[in-house]
């Protein structure tokens, strides 16, 4: 469906006009679903004054809420980047090492240097930058091909270990505390978490859909989106710049979500199709959903027993990351 | 002015030297096969030209300009380029990939003008894939993805059309068609450039042969002209029986 006035068109298909709306409203109930989870039973009125920031649960639960939504969606954002990229569906920070990446940089600037969380997001900007430079490098010959995951497989396997290694050398509170940041937890966000989510993604999310539109031919292979008319050499490191800016945020605030954009990228795609626009907009409500439902799960599903929600996503993106082989497979014959 | 001139151009990969002062220069409504042995520097060639590769040494010009001049977007206006298969989006509508011909004719609010939908229709047209237009790229045969990708380039229009080895995945009836469709675009004024192994099939379709051997353009002319005994003992390593046959030149290896 092609939507025009004046010199104004663009182009919207069907099944994303069906998908927003039942998306959003699902990430709405989510929502309502999750300023009440908890220990004590709410009321409506009490849910909704949460809702506006108001009493103790409005200053708990509703930055994490937030955050959670901010952060799933540019987490989601990323992955979809890093798939189109490299041509490669299962691309995500998390696989690619990415979010490793900013891990280690983010533990050393703040154990050795002594840094505070808006500086951290600088670091491990950087370590996300560092990474996806390497592994993009190493994985260039075999983009298209599962080259590329197994390239950031090997770097996260040799970060992990380094990550271990850090937070093994410290005492044990330290430990403990990195232990449940390093799965990737909302356990402990605050105001200040939700502030720097949101400052972060004012700026790269408009840019990102203002990228948009060349990201499609980027599908054909690079020598033939150079042909009809897109600057790779421009292009490129500039979406890779703007997946890291968009992964190491919340790394910073929750640690690594990993498997988020996998899940959102692939089921974004099921329902939209290919068109990327469509295909970011749609992953990038689902990231937040998926993030949202993975953190209220892990809290309030399992209570007392708390799962951080990074380990949540990867225990569904272990499953959906089957599935898109299995797809893939069946497409490539 | 020709829309496409390539002047004694040299090139490299790092140390290893692929052309050696190559010099083509094709005029608007004229259909001309680079054919040559493998590594002969035909498909060098065609990234030159195709702007993917700048030249070491010597100009290849578009529209009378330097392409090194070009932006990208400005130059895909003028010059379209079908690539060797690189795999398409198999999720994607058709109509959607055949429509990123007009990528570079668009702009951040106009993503889909009226005319835009009228080219892309004239090119799903011509390339007799209109009724395929809905189906996702993953349903279609090869043949039919190689179509709806020629689609693409047509509807991206500019004066020069490149096409690289654009028959190597079609049965015969295709290979043909698509010629066919190549031969009918410059007659309506392009200078179109084919990169082709089969040189019967580019005898009989295309205006002038380039024959290439080493890196070096060794023979520019017509098909006959060109595609001499004497011409393909030399850069193929055959001994042949030539034979003409309404124009297309057929060469029957002697030693059957």
């Amino acid at each position: 469906m092609i939507l025009r006035t004046g010199p104004f068109s663009a182009q919207v298909s069907r099944r994303f006009l069906w998908a927003l709306p039942v998306l959003l409203a699902a990430v709405a109930a989510l929502v309502w679903i999750a300023i009440g989870a908890g220990a004590t039973p709410t009321t409506a009125t009490e849910r909704l004054s949460a809702l506006r920031g108001e009493g103790l649960i409005g200053d708990l639960r509703r930055p994490r809420i937030l955050v959670a939504l901010l952060g799933g969606a540019m987490t989601a954002a990323s992955g979809i980047i890093l798939q189109t990229v490299s041509r490669n569906g299962l691309a995500d920070p998390g696989l690619l090492g990415l979010s490793q990446g900013s891990v280690v940089a983010i533990l050393i600037g703040g154990l050795v240097f002594g840094l505070g969380s808006g500086a951290l997001v600088w670091v491990g900007l950087g370590g996300a930058l560092a990474v996806s430079v390497l592994v993009l490098g190493l994985g260039r010959g075999t983009l298209a091909g599962g080259g590329i995951v197994l390239v950031g497989l090997a770097v996260n396997i040799v970060l992990g270990s380094v990550t271990e290694i850090v937070m093994t050398s410290g005492d044990a509170t330290r430990f403990a505390r990195l232990a449940v940041w390093s799965r990737g937890s909302l356990a402990g966000v605050s105001a200040g978490d939700l502030r720097l989510i949101a400052v972060w993604a004012l700026v790269t999310v408009p840019l990102l859909l203002a990228l948009s539109r060349h990201l499609a031919p980027l599908l054909l292979g690079h020598d033939a989106a150079r042909g009809v008319g897109v600057d790779t050499r421009r292009l490129l490191p500039a979406l890779v710049l703007l997946a890291a800016a968009l992964s190491a945020p919340v790394v910073v605030v929750c640690g690594p979500i990993s498997f988020l954009g996998l899940i959102a990228g692939y089921v974004a795609r099921r329902l939209v199709g290919d068109a990327p626009t469509e295909v970011l907009v749609t992953g990038m409500i689902l990231g937040g959903g998926i993030l949202l439902l993975a953190d209220t799960a892990g809290r309030a599903a399992l209570a007392p027993l708390v799962v951080p929600a990074g380990l949540m996503t990867s225990v569904a993106g272990v499953v959906v990351f089957l599935l898109a082989i299995a797809a893939d497979r069946r497409l490539n014959r | 002015m020709h829309p496409l001139e390539v002047c004694s151009a040299s090139f490299g990969y790092g140390a290893r030297p692929v052309l050696h002062g190559v010099s083509l220069s094709v005029a608007a409504g004229e259909f001309v096969a680079v054919v040559g042995p493998n590594g002969s520097g035909k498909s060098t060639l065609m990234r030159l030209m195709a702007g993917l590769e700048r030249p070491a040494s010597g100009t290849v010009r578009v529209m009378g300009r330097d392409i090194a001049t070009f932006s990208r977007r400005r130059f895909a206006r003028h010059v379209a380029l079908l690539t060797q298969g690189s795999g398409v989006p198999q999720a994607m509508v058709a109509r959607d990939m055949v429509a990123m011909g007009r990528h570079c004719h668009q702009g951040f609010l106009n993503r889909r003008s009226a005319a835009d939908d009228d080219v892309i229709d004239a090119a799903l047209a011509e390339m007799e894939v209109a009724d395929l237009a809905l189906r996702r790229m993953g349903e279609l045969s090869g043949g039919q993805v190689q179509r709806m990708r020629m689609a693409m380039v047509l509807a991206q229009g500019g004066e020069v059309l490149l096409l690289d080895e654009p028959t190597t995945f079609l049965d015969l009836r295709h290979q043909y068609g698509l010629l066919r469709r190549a031969k009918r675009a410059a007659r309506d004024g392009r200078a179109v450039v084919a990169v082709l192994h089969d040189f019967t099939q580019a005898s009989i379709y295309a205006d002038r042969i380039a024959l290439m051997q080493d890196g070096r353009m060794v023979g520019v002319g017509t098909p006959a002209g060109v595609l001499t005994e004497a011409a393909i003992h030399r850069v193929f390593g055959v001994r042949t029986h030539g034979v003409r046959i309404q124009g297309a030149v057929i060469h029957l290896p002697v030693d059957r």
